[in-house]
């Protein structure tokens, strides 16, 4: 009987422990916990961009990438803290292919020309670090934040095709020198899977990031990631839901507001999808089509002279094809679109499939119009790859033809004032554009 | 060897173990085997180890399945006590629970995402410390107590993922509860229709277990157990289990004991 009466009191004392600690753990986290708020956006002040750049038209274009071989896609472009440029692109024998890695060039403001381009981060290097392993790399964004900090985002798949994808964050502070190891972002309750970074944050007043991002694995739909100024992930907030958009770019309007435009996965024909957000990006409202276009490509804008009146779109306002990469501006109504350049558009104006001789000598003609000291040794660096193959794999296909295409632009402004695009120029090479406001004014 | 490389060397070795047919072994040869299998784990291939491996298909699991494992291996070893099956429904009860309000809706299926109520979880901890009180209240200590281990862990920060969920559930888990509660209600509907046809064809079938007991205990069972009071057995601890090997035997009382 006593020893009944010892194990029910044990049994009592052990129940009453346990009840302490549930109530002590759970006080304990709670108490710890912070609760996060999103500050206002930072908006990049006109004056704090030299405008002696503005006085005169001015409009430039370059190769960012040197290899002529490697399949070219998803290019992304920063300003370094001390001048200069920074774009990054995934390169390899083919989209999702093993042997893709991260590839990164610098422009030296001085000779205005790219640097040779580099491996920024491989695949194995991001296995060897993550300890897990990987099977391909993808989408890359880099971007430079207020506290002069260079990020690299990108993605990396373990299992399967991009559903499978997680994003890895890496860090340099010395102007994309030395980097950090690649960390893992932990944005998904699914084996941290199906989400992708495409376009390139945005900055709150605080110097946290926002970061757009997008699920592909049983919905496609836009998120916007909160991260700490060291990319720790704060919170996420909804854009989209369902299974047609992705891509967001994010522009911001004002402290508290901000446009999202989206890449349309929908059914055909597709325009532009527009989300807004009134509260610094933690509720947005639901993405409606505006009058542009979207053949289901990515798409980039990003504020003009004025955050509140301009915003500057590179998209394929197209109905089908990636054959014509155009420069649009339009207002935060998202009403009126007017056409201020086209960036590059394909030999035929439909698009359709081109002979290999007719791709060969359009080619050849695009090239030459790129400026550099060294255009002329890549051109014949690229014709002898093109003659010593009887098609170009990343253009062409056997029995087909040839498709043209100029798509994935990503948007930037550096400190002189001046507006970058860099965009994939037929899978072959990353293609980088820049302009002034001046020279954005004389197209109007 | 960071914490994360030891959290997916340790499940791997715990679930491989339990795979293992070794109920039977004496318990020095089931410790030898638990050993084995987590020398297993650690065989290279190409530069990572197998546990590499499966970590970048399952990522890092939950606390609550790496302690839930551990203690399942424990008792297959010897020393500590089993959960009875009844214990272990209500555990994948709660859990598959969590993974029905988590997973459909985090991974695209409303514009509410719950997930991100994991990254500053305040009112998620209140959800969570209800969960546990109610185990708690239940008598589920063993639940209770999984919980609280996941919410210390937690709080002590020691993992990589920053979002309290990665600590509470995985996917794994949360397919296994759902397996384990899809099983026992497929056995509930199974049995129900079989107990119908076999009432339907022999008129005289009564429920002959408590006729001679007294009155309190036979409505107290019909009412706990009100079709098949044959089956109710009485733990030592006051518990009624409706299966035999929910309670270890050298603890039961059958009713016709009492």
């Amino acid at each position: 009987m006593s020893l009944i009466r010892q194990s029910v009191i044990r049994q009592r004392s052990l129940s009453t422990l346990l009840l302490l600690l549930i109530v002590a753990v759970h006080g304990c986290v709670w108490l710890q916990t912070e609760r996060h708020s999103v500050p206002e956006f930072a908006l990049p002040e006109p004056a704090s961009f030299s405008l002696q750049s503005d006085s005169e038209p001015f409009f430039q274009t370059r190769f960012a990438s040197s290899s002529v071989d490697d399949y070219v896609h998803s290019a992304s472009v920063a300003p370094l803290p001390h001048g200069g440029l920074m774009a990054v692109w995934f390169a390899g024998s083919r989209e999702g292919a093993s042997d893709v890695d991260i590839r990164a060039s610098r422009f030296d403001p001085a000779s205005q020309e790219w640097t040779e381009e580099f491996t920024l981060v491989s695949r194995e290097a991001t296995e060897t670090v993550l300890q897990r392993y990987i099977r391909k790399l993808g989408n890359p964004v880099i971007a430079l934040a207020p506290d002069n900090r260079l990020w690299l985002f990108y993605v990396s798949v373990s299992v399967g095709g991009w559903g499978g994808s997680a994003i890895n964050a890496m860090h340099s502070d010395d102007g994309g020198v030395t980097w950090s190891p690649p960390r893992r972002l932990v944005t998904s309750p699914f084996f941290n899977i199906s989400t992708l970074v495409r376009n390139s944050p945005v900055f709150h007043r605080d110097g946290s990031i926002g970061l757009p991002v997008y699920h592909e694995f049983l919905g496609k739909f836009a998120e916007y990631l909160h991260l700490s100024p060291d990319g720790q992930v704060l919170d996420k907030f909804r854009i989209s839901e369902g299974r047609h958009s992705l891509q967001p770019t994010v522009v911001p309007l004002s402290g508290e507001a901000a446009l999202a435009l989206l890449r349309n996965a929908g059914e055909a024909p597709r325009k532009v999808l527009a989300s807004f957000t009134q509260d610094r990006g933690q509720t947005w409202s639901e993405p409606v089509q505006v009058e542009a276009w979207n053949p289901n490509s990515s798409l980039a804008a990003i504020s003009a002279q004025d955050a509140e009146k301009d915003i500057l779109v590179a998209m394929n306002n197209l109905r089908d094809g990636r054959h014509r990469l155009s420069l649009y501006e339009t207002d935060p109504t998202l009403k009126n679109w007017r056409l201020r350049k086209i960036l590059d558009e394909a030999p035929d104006p439909d698009g359709r499939l081109l002979p290999p001789e007719v791709y060969r000598m359009g080619v050849t003609k695009d090239f030459l119009s790129v400026g550099g000291q060294k255009i002329g040794d890549r051109l014949r660096e690229y014709l002898l790859h093109l003659d010593q193959r009887i098609l170009d794999e990343r253009v062409c296909k056997e029995g087909q033809g040839c498709e043209v295409e100029f798509e994935y632009p990503n948007f930037m402004r550096s400190a002189d004032g001046l507006f970058h695009v860099v965009y994939s120029w037929n899978n072959s090479f990353i293609k980088h554009v820049a302009f002034n406001q001046a020279w954005l004014e004389m197209q109007q | 060897m960071n914490t994360g490389i030891i959290l997916s060397h340790i499940p791997f070795a715990l679930a491989l173990f339990l795979l293992l047919p070794t109920g039977k072994l004496p318990a020095g040869a089931r410790f030898a085997a638990l050993a084995g299998a987590a020398l297993f784990t650690m065989i290279p291939v190409d530069g990572l180890s197998l546990a590499e491996y499966v970590r970048s298909l399952t990522n890092d699991l939950s606390i609550t399945s790496l302690l839930w494992l551990a203690w399942c291996a424990g008792a297959r070893i010897g020393g500590i006590r089993a959960t009875s099956g009844r214990r272990h429904l209500q555990l994948a009860l709660c859990f598959s629970a969590l993974a029905l309000l988590l997973y459909p809706a985090a991974m695209g299926m409303s514009m509410f995402d719950p997930y991100r109520l994991g990254y500053a979880p305040s009112y998620l901890l209140v959800f969570v410390f209800a969960i546990s009180m109610a185990l708690w209240l239940v008598r589920h200590y063993f639940g209770a107590a999984l919980i609280t281990a996941a919410t210390a862990v937690f709080m002590l920060d020691f993992r990589s993922p920053d979002n309290y969920w990665d600590y509470l559930i995985d996917p794994l888990l949360a397919l296994y509860c759902l397996s384990v509660v899809g099983w026992y209600v497929l056995r509930r509907i199974w049995r129900n229709l079989k107990e119908r046809f076999v009432w339907n064809l022999s008129t005289d079938m009564t429920r002959p277990a408590f006729e001679n007991s007294p009155k309190g205990l036979i409505s107290s069972m019909a009412n706990l157990c009100p079709e098949e009071g044959v089956n109710v057995i009485i733990c030592d601890n006051g518990e009624i289990q409706r299966h035999i090997e929910a309670c270890t035997r050298s603890k039961l009382l059958h009713a016709d004991q009492i």
